[in-house]
């Protein structure tokens, strides 16, 4: 097993509920020879530079343990779908132990999320952080 | 190698030396400093004291200009390593010139090490369109602490 983490840029017309349905997706995906760890949703930010069409996109990571075989099989799902505008999966030797520096950015968004609403869309196994 | 290696030098000893004379012209060097300092006289003696470059530059122009420089960027050698991520856009954001360049270890005086993290983590950031490619415009994002 080793520690993967997910970066995944979606489309701003899919509403926000619809990023579980994702995150539940790769989790079946996983199967046994996986487990997320941890989600962070940095939330609707505008993009440094126009992706085709888009100029914002919602930002989602997830810290993975899986088998290095399974990265094929979770990036290939990614690529099909047509929602995701752009992902990145980077081996990480450690995950960080408390929320990345990027939630402390989206605290000051005009669009920031309740901690309930959160807790309510991403429920075990996907173990969410605190976002203080 | 290492004695021609750059020597601390005390400002306040060197002003504390015995002005020049009329007599004795020629044993000192015109020193040009900032305004913090004002103008010095230098013995030929205390050449040693300077560091190697200095000493290059004073037998190419026959004169030294010194300069109070102060550190461009924030000093990196500080910083845990494993805080350097394209996670920490605001940090990185400091290494980039207004081009969006990586400023150079030269400049930023980064260890080589951490130059190389910062820079795996610079071009995460721009592929993820965190931060922007050179040449591309600067937005003003309210997100990140600058």
């Amino acid at each position: 097993m080793r520690k993967y983490e997910i970066v995944l840029l979606i489309n701003q017309d899919v509403p926000y509920q619809g990023i579980a349905v994702i995150a539940k997706k790769i989790d079946s995906l996983l199967g046994n020879s996986g487990k997320i760890v941890s989600s962070e949703y940095w939330g609707l930010r505008e993009l440094a530079y126009q992706i085709g069409v888009h100029k914002k996109a919602r930002y989602f990571m997830l810290s993975v343990q899986m088998n290095p075989e399974v990265v094929k099989v979770v990036s290939e799902y990614i690529k099909i779908n047509e929602s995701i505008i752009r992902s990145a999966v980077y081996a990480v030797e450690e995950f960080e132990k408390t929320h990345s520096q990027m939630m402390t950015y989206t605290k000051n968004l005009a669009e920031n999320v309740q901690d309930s609403d959160y807790i309510a869309l991403f429920p075990n196994p996907v173990i969410v952080k605190n976002a203080e | 190698m290492s004695e021609n290696k750059k020597k601390p030098l005390d400002f306040s000893e060197l002003k504390n030396q015995p002005t020049a004379t009329e007599d004795n012209v020629g044993d000192y060097i015109d020193v040009d400093f900032d305004d913090n300092y004002g103008d010095l006289k230098l013995r030929k003696e205390d050449l040693d004291k300077l560091s190697r470059s200095a000493v290059a530059l004073i037998k190419h122009r026959g004169k030294l200009q010194l300069f109070n420089r102060k550190s461009v960027a924030t000093p990196i050698n500080d910083i845990n390593v494993h805080e350097i991520s394209y996670k920490n856009v605001g940090l990185l954001k400091k290494f980039l010139t207004l081009g969006n360049n990586i400023i150079s270890s030269r400049i930023t005086s980064a260890t080589f090490r951490r130059q190389r993290v910062l820079k795996i983590a610079i071009k995460r950031a721009r592929e993820l369109a965190l931060l922007p490619y050179p040449g591309q415009k600067q937005k003003n994002d309210n997100g990140f602490n600058s």
